[in-house]
């Protein structure tokens, strides 16, 4: 076993589609300084960096750490960038839990950002398919997700419909209503989402992320440092993360196998063998509507084929007996190299008691979960009350 | 921090490889570095690699080399910047203890691109891109800040690359494997004054690949482990102008975590040998310093003293260094493989008798804003 590891801070900025008042570097500082405030430490306490975007194409800088961490006000001083695609957020906070548990550092500084308003996003995410082989036919994310909800729509017809997706697009705009950070704040309808623009089939419009300006971060601690600092840390119980290559044949987008093996890897981590019991609360990376359902599938949340069963039931809304994505998900803001910590900087909130009005009563375990690539990185944080 | 093995190792032979891919260099690293320890990939934990997507011209570029690594449903994680930073990184995870080993990979092909402009986009877009800041002009204006503060002669860099290249002339990985004279060097082309053609690092595709071991793993094995004796990282100001630039910030203080966990006192006296990350012959002298081998200002002395060549008190860059291949991305991780191959007790023939610890140096960053460091021992 490994030593206890906490969060016993967080930050985050408004989440917007353009900061024109601030550049890359500044909205990084603004996260990381609110982050230190929420913990009550100063950039001086800090003994480490970990930093995490997606692809630098999105803001046209190489090696953007080396610009944008010294802002922290810890520079000379160690930095790493993790850089994993769409998991990166979580990913970054991954790394700054190990070097925590590692025993090298004490105290660390986790931040993750994008500022998508400075390129095109459907470009740089064109920019990740091989040159040689897949780029004639990329046409950036939501064409791909779109092909996973027709693979996913179709297994489980009838029992999960295009309205089953409008569901959950309609629940998350609300839980947003209650988030200040989020950019989408606006109470919606069924019939909105069913009748809104196509986009790729089936998503429609209202099916889909925003692009968004912002930054998270989040403070990592040892046992020492958290039980001086925080009256109820969010200790990291279970950490799991796996890849998938994407050129094997029988990829199922609909159960992303990379999503199964990292859940059941964090729950062996954390002892939860049920986890649609032993969770309290869930954030899962629904960069579009029916994803929210397939995570849910793949993290064991419902089984196979009932997410249409889950969103109806009313069991994931935010008064139910596991509310998911509390914070209004990505379908309400969407940095993308921010949006998976994002997911883990709402779980700890829910942990520790500090998620304001979209709080959830009694949350003892709460659960973050990103994906990546080509649908092919998945991550899941498991953060608890208790070691 | 648990203790925790280099088991294998390896890396391409280095050059312009118009032949290859990136996954194929990956695939021939990974394997090689595998067998070299007996493992295979089945026994591997946990991949971290580093790659450029700058580099590679495309968006995350580990979307494509998942297979090649080997990381097919297994835990992955890519880290930007130096192979160095990676193996940092895999390190930790061991030491947690939730893992037994670590495959590390790193990879470039610089020949793809125009390194001119791969360094241009490191610039902010506001202040220093519009002035056409790009590496060898940064890496010129600290060679002339530091030349001048420590009144160090234009011939020292010179000397500097004189070594590597005879030390290269020995390594069958270099891509530069020719010795040259002061002569050749000092009448060589300028690139931007005061740096020459033969004072700069080539531009190299390669790729290298490090295998890891808890102490439990590592014992088990046939071949004798390089341990980790300790590692850092730092980063400094992004400006140049923000920094003393005559100075190297960031690897004195990646040095100094790395030496306080290792208990080096007197790197000088406890270390047997390094491997540092000279993009450009001058940035060897300032290491000099920066890692605690002399004092400062003192580089271009040491080196004069012959206390840093093959035979000498502490040897630096028996590879040949960065000025002999310059896989960016691999350069740092190239240099650990070439500390363990050093240090490790394998029966094989780049074992040099009585060395038992080495540091690796890897470098980023314009004007070396970044540095990392990792100490071995045999």
């Amino acid at each position: 076993m490994t030593r206890p590891v906490a969060v016993i801070g967080t930050g985050q900025t408004k989440y917007v589609s353009r900061r024109d008042d601030k550049n890359v570097p500044e909205i990084v500082r603004e996260a990381g300084l609110r982050a230190l405030a929420d913990a009550g430490l100063k950039p001086s306490d800090v003994d480490a960096v970990v930093i995490g975007s997606a692809p630098e194409i999105f803001e046209g800088v190489n090696y953007p750490e080396d610009w944008i961490a010294p802002a922290l006000g810890m520079c000379p001083g160690p930095v790493m960038r993790v850089h994993t695609g769409g998991t990166v957020g979580a990913a970054t906070g991954i790394a700054g839990f190990y070097h925590v548990a590692s025993g090298a550092y004490d105290t660390v500084l986790a931040v993750a950002y994008q500022k998508l308003s400075d390129g095109v996003p459907q470009y740089g995410l064109s920019a990740c398919y091989d040159p040689l082989w897949d780029r004639d036919f990329a046409c950036g994310a939501p064409a791909l997700v779109g092909l996973q909800s027709r693979q996913y729509l179709d297994r489980h017809a009838p029992a999960v419909t295009e309205e089953h997706g409008a569901m959950v697009a309609v629940k998350n705009r609300r839980n947003a209503l209650l988030n200040p950070y989020a950019q989408i704040r606006r109470e919606i309808t069924v019939a909105d989402v069913m009748s809104s623009p196509p986009v790729a089939e089936p998503l429609k419009l209202l099916d889909c992320c925003p692009t968004s300006d912002g930054a998270a971060a989040m403070v990592i601690a040892s046992e020492q440092t958290a039980r001086k600092k925080c009256p109820r840390p969010a200790w990291f119980s279970g950490v799991g993360t796996c890849s998938e290559s994407p050129y094997v044949p029988h990829v199922d987008m609909a159960y992303p196998e990379s999503c199964v093996r990292a859940a059941q890897q964090a729950y062996q981590m954390a002892w939860i063998y049920e986890p649609a019991r032993e969770l309290d609360v869930a954030e899962v990376y629904e960069a579009f509507s029916f994803q929210e359902l397939i995570w849910c599938e793949a993290l064991g949340l419902c089984r196979p084929g009932e997410g249409g069963k889950l969103i109806e039931s009313g069991r994931s809304d935010l008064d139910g007996a596991l509310p998911v994505n509390t914070s209004g998900g990505v379908l309400s803001s969407n940095p993308i190299g921010a949006s998976a910590m994002i997911r883990q900087v709402e779980a700890a909130m829910q942990v520790m008691g500090r998620a304001g009005e979209h709080q959830v009563d009694g949350v003892h375990r709460a659960l973050a979960h990103s994906w990546g690539g080509a649908i092919q990185f998945s991550t899941v944080t498991i953060f608890s009350d208790e070691i | 921090m648990i203790d925790v093995g280099v088991v294998g190792w390896a890396q391409t032979q280095h050059g312009t490889l118009e032949r290859e891919t990136h996954q194929s260099l990956i695939y021939r690293v990974v394997n090689e570095a595998l067998s070299s320890c007996g493992m295979s990939i089945h026994d591997i934990d946990v991949v971290i690699d580093a790659g450029s997507d700058f580099l590679d011209g495309r968006g995350i570029s580990t979307c494509i080399t998942v297979d090649a690594m080997g990381a097919h449903f297994k835990e992955e994680s890519k880290i930007a910047g130096d192979g160095l930073l990676a193996a940092i990184y895999a390190y930790m995870r061991i030491a947690s203890g939730l893992f037994d080993t670590a495959l590390v990979v790193a990879y470039g092909k610089s020949s793809e691109s125009s390194p001119r402009v791969q360094s241009l986009l490191m610039t902010d877009p506001f202040y220093l891109r519009p002035m056409g800041l790009d590496a060898t002009a940064a890496a010129a204006l600290q060679a002339r800040a530091y030349m001048h503060h420590y009144g160090v002669s234009e011939e020292a860099p010179a000397r500097v690359a004189v070594k590597n290249r005879a030390a290269g002339a020995t390594n069958i990985n270099a891509q530069l494997s020719s010795e040259v004279t002061l002569d050749q060097v000092m009448e060589s082309r300028p690139l931007v004054s005061p740096i020459r053609e033969l004072e700069a690092a080539p531009v190299t595709d390669g790729a290298c690949a490090v295998v890891m071991a808890g102490e439990e793993v590592a014992k088990s094995l046939k071949v004798r482990p390089a341990w980790i004796a300790g590692s850092g990282h730092a980063m400094d100001a992004f400006s140049p102008g923000a920094r003393e630039i005559h100075k190297l910030r960031s690897a004195a203080l990646a040095a100094a975590a790395a030496y306080k966990q290792a208990g080096v006192t007197d790197p000088s006296a406890d270390l047997d040998l390094l491997e540092v990350t000279e993009s450009f012959a001058h940035q060897e002298l300032m290491l000099y310093e920066a890692l605690g081998l002399c004092e400062e200002g003192e580089g271009e002395k040491l080196l004069i003293s012959g206390a840093t060549a093959l035979g000498g008190r502490v040897p630096v860059n028996l590879s040949g260094g960065a000025l002999c291949a310059n896989p960016v991305v691999a350069t740092g991780l190239v240099r650990l493989a070439e500390a363990c191959a050093r240090v490790a007790d394998r029966g094989e023939g780049d074992r040099i008798d009585g060395m038992s610890k080495a540091m690796a140096h890897a470098a980023g960053g314009l004007a070396m804003q970044t540095a990392a460091c990792m100490i071995v021992q045999g």
